[in-house]
């Protein structure tokens, strides 16, 4: 079986760039994902990152997989199940496929947290949802909410304030301190979206759609869509065989993007970094890219 | 290879009764309503494109961009894409929401077609 040097988990920003500069390293590099991207192409318009006043996400994953494109990498769109250390090298099994490696750089990300409410999946795509990028302009002149109070929850609110004719924003605090300062100053200057705080969703109501919605203070919402941005936290599923140190959910990492698995990196949002934007984990990719080339020239020289 | 049968169309509002409801009284069509800013769609479409051509003929993909096909999503309460639908004899037999990867659409053709 062929032993790659490098297998990517994921094709986020800090995957993609992981895979461009292993690329230009010239190491024999795969990456495997479901979506290109990650969760970049969701963003509606992105306006910090360098060189661009604005971009969407979805044109800079674009451009970003262009780049990578060029220089041949290798990707596969394929679901990891499991990385496993074995003697020398990784394994990593796909829901079909098994592939090996020197190392391994995990960038597989977060995934949207749900409310985990009933009916949350029946409604998915009929009033629930959890991508405000792909699904906006289907409610034109509609009412809905946004749930949630972080960046993307603000960005959700204010592309919905470009169809719906009334957006809420429930959050169940009342800070919005995890959000830029920024963005809340244009969501609090649109006239369409309106703040409910100290609640929660509690029930989500409605025959074959969502038709409204509970709150935890008892008041009932008329809605035609409900947008979950409550957060994410990594997958740590496929990582169980590895026994990674964390902290809280995050894989810990040190400077060099290093694991406490010799050989694994990890970058991006699925790591301990204190910032979680598109330009820290092309950066991250980048560095743990580096660290893996140096061990690899090291065990050459050996 | 030359393709006997065309396994792939594209669809908009003012063919949609003819190539789509009218059609799959013959053949099971299968709708993939998409559109350019949505990552999931541009991830599922060449899967459908792909088992599209592997199927030969066993049904038509029939690709909907939401900017064409604003009536139809309306008339079918799309509100999340990307929204896949199998239509046999005008009817939706079938349906999902959402990006799936290869083997779980295969399945899902195998299923219901």
């Amino acid at each position: 079986m062929k032993i790659y040097d490098l297998i990517i988990i994921g094709a986020g920003p800090a995957g993609l760039t992981s895979a461009l500069y292993a690329a230009r390293y010239r190491l024999d590099v795969l990456v495997i994902s479901t979506i290109l991207g990650g969760t970049m192409p969701e963003a509606h318009k992105v306006w910090n990152f360098p060189s661009y006043n604005e971009i969407s996400g979805i044109e800079l994953t674009k451009k970003m997989y262009e780049q990578i494109k060029n220089l041949n990498v290798e990707i596969k769109n394929e679901i990891v199940t499991s990385i496993e250390k074995k003697k020398e090298t990784f394994e990593i099994k796909t829901q079909k496929n098994s592939y090996q490696s020197k190392k391994v750089i995990i960038t597989s990300g977060r995934e949207k947290a749900k409310l985990n409410l009933k009916n949350e999946e029946k409604f998915l795509g009929k009033g629930i949802h959890y991508c405000a990028t792909c699904d906006s302009t289907f409610y034109k002149n509609k009412i809905v909410a946004v749930v949630g109070g972080g960046n993307s929850a603000m960005s959700a609110a204010l592309l919905l304030g470009g169809y719906a004719k009334k957006v809420y924003v429930i959050y169940r605090g009342t800070e919005l301190k995890n959000a830029e300062k920024m963005l809340v100053e244009q969501v609090k200057n649109n006239k369409k979206i309106e703040f409910i705080f100290n609640v929660n969703v509690v029930e989500l109501i409605g025959k074959d759609n969502l038709e409204s919605i509970k709150l935890s203070s008892d008041k009932k919402l008329a809605l035609d869509g409900l947008f979950i941005e409550v957060g994410s936290l990594p997958n740590k599923e496929i990582f169980k065989k590895l026994k990674l140190e964390y902290e809280k959910d995050f894989i810990k990492v040190n400077n060099k993007q290093e694991t406490d698995i010799k050989g694994i990196f990890a970058a991006g949002d699925v790591t301990n970094n204190p910032l979680k934007q598109i330009i820290t984990a092309c950066g991250e990719g980048a560095i743990a890219a580096y660290s893996v080339y140096l061990e690899i020239q090291q065990n050459l020289e050996r | 290879m030359a393709k006997n049968k065309e396994t792939q169309i594209e669809i908009n509002d003012e063919n949609f009764r003819e190539k789509v409801l009218e059609a799959s009284k013959n053949t099971p069509i299968i709708v993939d309503f998409w559109a350019e800013w949505c990552m999931p769609c541009l991830m599922l479409s060449p899967i459908l494109e792909s088992l599209a051509e592997e199927y030969q003929g066993k049904f038509i993909l029939a690709k909907g961009n939401t900017d064409d096909t604003k009536e139809t999503t309306s008339k079918y309460k799309v509100q999340g894409i990307p929204n896949v639908k199998m239509f046999k004899n005008g009817k939706i037999v079938a349906e999902f929401v959402g990006s799936l990867p290869e083997d779980s659409v295969r399945e899902w053709l195998d299923k219901n077609l």
